[in-house]
This record gives C-alpha cells, structure tokens and sequence, in this order.
C-alpha cells in the first residue's frame, strides 16, 4: 500500500494523506478503526500529539476484546503523556483495564505507567508498578534481585526529588530577604537580594539620621518596598523552577533505567 | 467527418479518463473534514488534466483552505482564478474581497468587488453592504452611509449586520478625540493629569506620585546640601527625567487610546462583514 510505503519511508505527512484517502474509500468499521489509528501513528511521528489524540478518540469499539483496542488505548496514553498530561494517560491506562479486563496487557503500558506516576509524584504506586514490571518480565533470578536493588535504591527517601515549597520559599524571603532565593537552590542570587535589599534599607536608616526625611522615607523605604517584595515573588519562582528541574532530573534517571535495562534486552 | 468524430471520440475519453482520477472528490473531503493543509498539499501536486470546470473547483478549494488557514494573500490569489462561469465565482471573489479589507489593502478590495460586475438581488445588496463597510474602513462615513441606504430592506440576511453597522457610525460620530498635545500640556503642569485624561487612571496616579515623590526627594536635598551636592544632582536628575517621560508617556497614553478605538471600530466592521457571506454562502 502507498500509505504504508510513505510511513515506511518516514514521510508521515505524505502518509497520512493517504491513509485519509483509504478512510474516504472505506466503509467497514473495522478497516477504518485500523487506518485511523494508522493515521494518528503518523501525527504522532510529526509530534502533533492532539491531532493524534483526536484522530484515535474517533476510533468507536463496540466490544473491547477487539485486538486494535488495546494498541489504540496505548497510543492514547503515550500520546497524553507526550503531550504533558501525565494525569490522563493514567486515566487512560485505567480505563482500559476497566473496560478490557486484560491482565495479560498489563506489560504493555507499563512503561508509560510508572512515568506518569513520576510525574505525577506518586512515588510508591510508580516504585511498585516498576517493581511489577520486572517481575512480569521472567529475568533470570540473579538479574531480576538486580534490578529490584536498583529500583528500591532509585526510589528511596533520600534519592527521591526534594520538592521545595513554593511557600517556604516566600517565607522565607519575607523574614530575612534573600534567603528563599537561597532555599531554592540559588544562593548567588540570593546574596545579592539580601545585600541590595540590605543597602536600600541602610540608606534610608542612614538619610532619616540626618535629617533627610522625604529622601529617607520615599527614595529609601519606596526602592526597599519594590526589592523587598519583588524578592519574595521571585524565591517562589525559582522554588517552582527548581521543583521543576528536579522532577526533569528524576525522570531522566528513571527512563535512562527503564532504557537501559530493558530495551537493550 | 470520419476525423471529426474520431477527435469527438478522443475528447470525451479523455474526459472520462480525466473525471476517474479526479481528485475532487477528495480534495473535497479534506476540505469538508478541515484538512486544509493536506488539502493544499494534494492540489499542489495534483498532476491530473482538468477540464476548466474542475480547474475551477480546484482553484475555489485550494483558495477557501488558504483562507481556512488566515493565509489570506494566497488565498486571493486562488480565488480570483476562478472563472465568472464557475459556481463558486460569487463566493470566491466576495471571499477574496474580504480577504483583502482584512488585510487593508482597500483600493484592491474595491478593484474586485467592482470586478464582480453584480446587478441583481441579492448579491447585489450583499455587495453594498460590504462596499458600505470599506468605505467605513476607509473613514468616508458619508459614502457609506449611502451605500448601506441602498441595502434591499427586506432582506432579512442583512437586517442585522445593517443596523450594526450603523450603530457603529453612530458611535463615531459620538466618539470625541483626545488631544495628544493637551495631554502633553496638562501633564507639564500636573505629572500624572495627561494620562489621567487619556483613560489611564491608574497608571496616571502611579506617575504623579512618582514624579512628585523625587520633586519632594531633589528639594529635600537642595534646601539642605546644596545644589552641589551629589544627591541632589543624582536625585535632580532622576526627576527631570521622570517628568520629561511622563509627558512624552502622556502624549503616547492618548495615540494609543485614539489608535484603540480605531482598531475596535475596524475589529467591528470587518466581523459584521464576514458575517452576512458566511451566512450567504454555507
């Protein structure tokens, strides 16, 4: 088939013109759930993840033991997860056990499963998910208590991402400037809040002591007012950019895992 | 004769030929399903022998998924080659019309409308309603005025998008302009005043309390250090330039104003244009 020769090729675009014309042409549900989900393949490949989502969400099943449900809900879930929405392709995942009661497929999403629970931040549930994950591949005894060592070690307390507090951050730039700034893993910038912060406040001490009290009260506390809480806005900034980075960090690690030892197999 | 029907014969076979591999059928779908680049893509490279009829079809479709797409200079040019013998030439040159107010290339707008040559009911109402809004686009709020007076009354279609437009002249002429330079002026003597007339309270506040703080921070420091001082030249500085932003931020505040208002009278007419030929048309 042209459409396939095009995918084939890696001309995505190309090839899903072409399975939209077979759709076109056809009238059997179950041809046209297949070239569906051949075409959404295609919008995947180009990255435009919610033409994919759309095109498989149109793909009806009247009985979900069909053997295309299972790819399709696959494709969905990864398609969520590509797309930054980690909670639905759980949802995703979900309902499809819901719906197909198949056991046997639990493998099958589970690559997808445990890094949306990472992203999702459900620590336990996507430890116990990759430590079932192993168990369903039937390693050698030797490598699988390997492999269980190196989830149980990624997954500990004290590896896991310390998330900072948005609030804690604020805080603590509101109490003594700076420091939140420093709590969020910035402590150069940090510094600088707290002597600028530090300076301005000095200066006006330094003009109401002399006499200067307009300059004091509006150069002096007006700039401190701006730097001060400026401060606190941005340690939350940066604790959100910094949960952010460690969520990032943590997950690379996680599918450099999920890569390397089972892929390569 | 023999040849003749032999040519007659030839013609219509590759007629026949030409319609089995028609993609119109096709493009078609695409363009019903919104697949307006897959659309563009497939006519592209499209290498079938079209009869004029179909090269028409052709030209209508790749103009409407270009004006699916807000690709609207291209889309002109598709639809305007769609020939006055067409189907689809009434709604291919009001679209590529509109196009081209939405662009605000006016004079060519005109050139196209005027090119339709349309004499009866009810385009013909159609085209001085959008003929009345160009000329709105363009400020000549008279003309316009005639050219919506002109509007069949009992087309119901238009009744609306009528009426519309003429409350929205209406709200011109009611509209008084703000004057950039008095707000320049009435900032210099109180900082802050210019964009307070201008609309922008806020923002006019903020300035005045600003600009007036240094004033009272720079007197401060003079009648006690000394015109010499280094905070006073520092602090002297920092207020002359603030008041000298803020009347040039006041003049600016009311071009901004008056330019705001300008694209939301545009904004309107070119809606209550599009309306009547989706309506017309789909």
């Amino acid at each position: 088939m042209k459409s396939d020769s095009l995918y084939a090729a890696g001309q995505y675009f190309e090839a899903s013109i072409e399975y939209e014309r077979l759709i076109f042409k056809t009238a059997d549900q179950a041809d046209l759930n297949y070239l569906k989900y051949k075409k959404a393949l295609c919008y995947k490949k180009l990255k435009e993840y919610d033409r994919a989502l759309n095109t498989l969400q149109s793909i009806y099943f009247s009985n979900s033991k069909d053997s295309l449900y299972r790819f399709v809900s696959y494709e969905q879930s990864l398609c969520h997860y590509l797309n930054g929405d980690p909670a639905r392709a759980l949802w995703k995942i979900d309902e499809f056990f819901h719906r197909s009661r198949d056991t046997a497929s639990f493998h099958f999403f589970m690559p997808i499963r445990i890094l949306s629970l990472n992203d999702t931040k459900k620590w336990d549930e996507a430890k116990q998910s990759f430590l079932q994950y192993i168990e369903i591949q039937e390693f050698e005894t030797e490598k699988e208590e390997a492999l269980e060592n190196v989830i149980n070690n990624l997954y500990e307390e004290k590896n896991r991402p310390r998330m900072k507090s948005i609030k804690k951050a604020e805080n603590w730039s509101r109490f003594i400037p700076g420091t939140g700034q420093i709590y969020a893993g910035r402590a150069g910038e940090g510094t600088v809040n707290f002597l600028i912060n530090a300076s301005v406040l000095t200066f006006a001490g330094f003009q109401v002591y002399n006499g200067f009290y307009i300059t004091g009260y509006l150069a002096g506390l007006g700039f401190f007012n701006k730097t001060y809480h400026g401060g606190i806005k941005r340690a939350g900034v940066l604790a959100s950019y910094k949960n952010q980075k460690l969520m990032n960090d943590f997950n690379r690690k996680i599918n450099a895992e999920i890569l390397s030892e089972f892929e390569t197999d | 004769m023999r040849y003749s029907l032999l040519i007659v014969l030839l013609l219509l076979i590759k007629q026949g030929i030409s319609q089995e591999n028609s993609e119109l059928p096709f493009i078609k779908h695409l363009i019903d399903k919104e697949f307006f680049k897959e659309a563009i893509h497939l006519i592209d490279h499209d290498t079938t022998p079209y009869g004029e009829q179909q090269r028409d079809s052709i030209n209508y479709y790749k103009g409407w998924a270009f004006y699916s797409l807000k690709r609207l200079e291209e889309s002109t040019q598709s639809l305007l080659k769609v020939n006055r013998e067409s189907a689809f030439f009434s709604k291919s040159y009001f679209f590529s019309g509109y196009n081209q107010l939405y662009l605000g290339n006016y004079s060519e707008a005109r050139k196209i409308f005027g090119e339709m040559n349309i004499r009866s009911e009810p385009d013909l109402s159609l085209l001085n309603l959008e003929l009345g809004g160009l000329e709105m686009l363009e400020g000549n709020w008279t003309k316009s005025k005639e050219l919506l007076d002109k509007i069949n009354k009992e087309n119901a279609a238009l009744h609306q998008q009528v009426f519309a437009l003429q409350e929205i002249r209406k709200e011109h002429e009611t509209h008084r302009s703000k004057s950039p330079v008095l707000a320049g002026i009435i900032s210099g003597i109180i900082p802050g005043s210019g964009k307070i007339y201008a609309g922008k309270t806020g923002s006019g506040i903020a300035s005045m309390i600003g600009t007036i703080g240094f004033g009272f921070i720079t007197w401060e420091n003079y009648r006690k250090a000394g015109i010499t001082n280094a905070k006073t030249l520092l602090f002297g500085s920092i207020f002359a330039v603030n008041y000298v932003s803020n009347i040039y931020g006041s003049v600016i505040s009311v071009k901004i104003i008056e330019n705001e208002h300008k694209n939301a009278i545009q904004n309107q007419v070119l809606f209550q244009l599009h309306l009547p030929l989706r309506n017309f048309f789909e």
